[in-house]
């Protein structure tokens, strides 16, 4: 168990809920991944209709916690006007703050998330910033009262994996106190493992579910990296040697191994 | 003299001194339903259906929940 803007998670993984072939898969995926955190977002109603109320019902009833992005928000100004109207209809005070600097890699825009930060969390907001790796910017983050961190691996849908492993272990040493979660950029299972390996608290991913042959399958494999990856952090992994040590002891040996007395 | 507004993008003709609130009846948007209401990219907190009266040229938009990563 651990705890997260005060609540109490069972699962390290968190699921997104886009780009599924379809609500099924997606409820099916996220039923497999056992996660209790799911992303969405929110819309205009198309002038035609009333939609959004199948894609509400299939989410209402899979019971975890939402965490509601500000996805497509370029600026400060709108990203605070999204989120104020997330925690109106989903009734949460969460929020996954995205303000996004650049259409081809959708890197944050580390100056208007600031801004944005220190507004949402005047007004109450549970932020989960979408970060880079950058330490400075992640300092302040903190300084303005992020309890939460949530730094890239790779660019959004790159699955690309841990670009800069060194920048998230620098995060993970220096902000010992901080809820670390990775958001971005994960493919394959073995990246989950690896950010689990370096102590982050949770793995958000999206794509690399949702865009596999099997979803199901893949939010099953998913879950189990996140939980392998902790569980070595929590076990305490032997260090990285560069001599070879024999694992079999060599005392004792076979006696033609050994010289025969003169 | 009739309001002229945006509901959803679609150019509406509303009554004068209308409210947020009596747009939302004609148009079928129950009190229960699941939705949330921005006037110019602003948030209008449900309590405040009844007493946001239209001005001409207000964006009026329904707010719904979709897939996000």
């Amino acid at each position: 168990m651990w705890h997260v803007a005060g609540k109490t998670l069972s699962s390290r993984l968190l699921l997104g809920t886009a780009c599924y072939p379809s609500l099924e898969s997606m409820a099916d995926a996220v039923r497999a991944s056992e996660t209790d955190v799911i992303t969405l977002s929110i819309k205009r109603q198309a002038p035609q209709g009333k939609g959004g109320e199948s894609f509400w019902r299939v989410i209402k009833n899979l019971g975890c916690h939402l965490l509601p992005n500000t996805a497509g928000c370029r600026d400060a100004r709108s990203a605070i006007s999204m989120a104020e109207l997330t925690r109106e209809l989903f009734e949460t005070s969460w929020i996954k703050l995205e303000v996004i600097g650049d259409d081809y890699n959708l890197q944050p825009d580390p100056f208007e998330l600031l801004k944005a930060a220190k507004i949402l969390i005047h007004q109450g907001f549970d932020v989960f910033p979408y970060c880079t790796d950058d330490l400075v910017l992640c300092q302040k983050l903190v300084d303005m009262g992020c309890k939460i961190l949530m730094p890239w691996a790779a660019p959004i849908g790159s699955g690309k994996g841990l670009v800069n492993p060194y920048a998230l272990e620098t995060l993970r040493y220096r902000f010992p106190d901080i809820t670390l979660i990775i958001d971005a950029g994960i493919g394959k299972p073995s990246h989950a493992v690896q950010v689990m390996e370096l102590g982050f608290d949770a793995v958000l991913l999206n794509t690399a579910v949702a865009l596999a042959n099997h979803p199901v399958n893949m939010a099953t494999a998913f879950r189990h990296a996140v939980i392998a990856g902790h569980e070595a952090f929590a076990a305490g992994m032997m260090p990285e040697r560069n001599l070879a040590h024999p694992s079999t002891p060599l005392i004792d040996t076979p006696f033609w191994h050994q010289e025969r007395p003169a | 003299m009739m309001v002229c507004i945006y509901f959803n993008n679609e150019i509406h003709h509303a009554e004068p001194a209308q409210s947020l609130y009596d747009l939302l009846m004609n148009k079928h948007y129950d009190d229960d339903g699941f939705f949330a209401v921005a006037i110019n990219n602003q948030l209008i907190p449900r309590s405040n259906y009844k007493k946001n009266m239209l001005d001409n040229g207000d964006c009026v938009d329904i707010i719904i929940p979709m897939q996000g990563g």
